[in-house]
């Protein structure tokens, strides 16, 4: 599993704020249901958890009455609408290759018992449906210590780390190369 | 193997319409009007 992108960036913060690397791989029983079903999910409800990723299994045929699992269903009737307040706006993700195959599916986002990740499922497909997921998260403690600005929740202080970072490279890209030598 | 009480649990759940969710620790992070939580410790 590669997060290339995030490596950069990200662990730095995770590195130094002590994140804890984690993950959640469910099991979903999906009713067949002429109107979505509502789920809230909180990582973890004693810390704050930062997405990082996403991975769809292939859901399949489920037999209610024996627990047997069957065939593949790849189909636009079964899947997900996804949300999570401020970082993810809702959106589609129905059950077909483009989607179950871009894994892990890439997230940057906070999640906690206060901004729980949203999911509103799907199943128009006449049938029970068996599907797993796994959410990537990194979580870290409600406070952590900053030797800059003291106790902080991890999420500001995210914000405030990234924000220093893109301002970095906008000084270094005002200034110029030869400007940064000068400064030397 | 499913053991035999969880198989049952799903049947009953899922045949009142409701999403299942199974998990070492399900009940303390899904919540839902129609969301029943299996917690399986494995």
């Amino acid at each position: 599993m590669v997060f290339g992108w995030m490596q950069s960036f990200v662990a730095p913060f995770v590195t130094a704020y002590k994140g804890m690397f984690w993950h959640d791989t469910i099991e979903m029983i999906i009713p067949p249901s002429d109107v979505p079903i509502d789920i809230s999910y909180i990582p973890d409800p004693k810390y704050k958890s930062l997405i990082i990723g996403l991975t769809f299994g292939t859901p399949r045929e489920f037999d209610i009455s024996t627990g047997a699992i069957g065939p593949e269903v790849y189909s636009t009737d079964v899947g997900i609408f996804h949300s999570t307040e401020g970082y993810m706006d809702w959106h589609w993700d129905p059950c077909v290759e483009s989607i179950l195959k871009t894994n892990p599916y890439p997230q940057l986002l906070w999640a906690s018992k206060d901004r729980p990740y949203e999911l509103r499922v799907i199943n128009k497909t006449g049938k029970f449906i068996w599907m797993e997921i796994t959410f990537w998260a990194i979580k870290f403690p409600r406070k952590i210590p900053c030797p800059i600005y003291g106790e902080c929740d991890p999420e500001d202080l995210f914000h405030k780390y990234m924000s220093g970072i893109t301002e970095f490279f906008l000084a270094v890209d005002n200034v110029g190369v030869e400007g940064l030598i000068k400064m030397r | 193997m499913m053991p035999e009480e969880i198989r049952k649990k799903i049947a009953d759940e899922a045949k009142k319409g409701r999403i299942i969710i199974i998990h070492p620790n399900a009940s303390e992070k899904f919540k839902g009007s129609r969301v029943s939580t299996i917690d399986y410790p494995r």
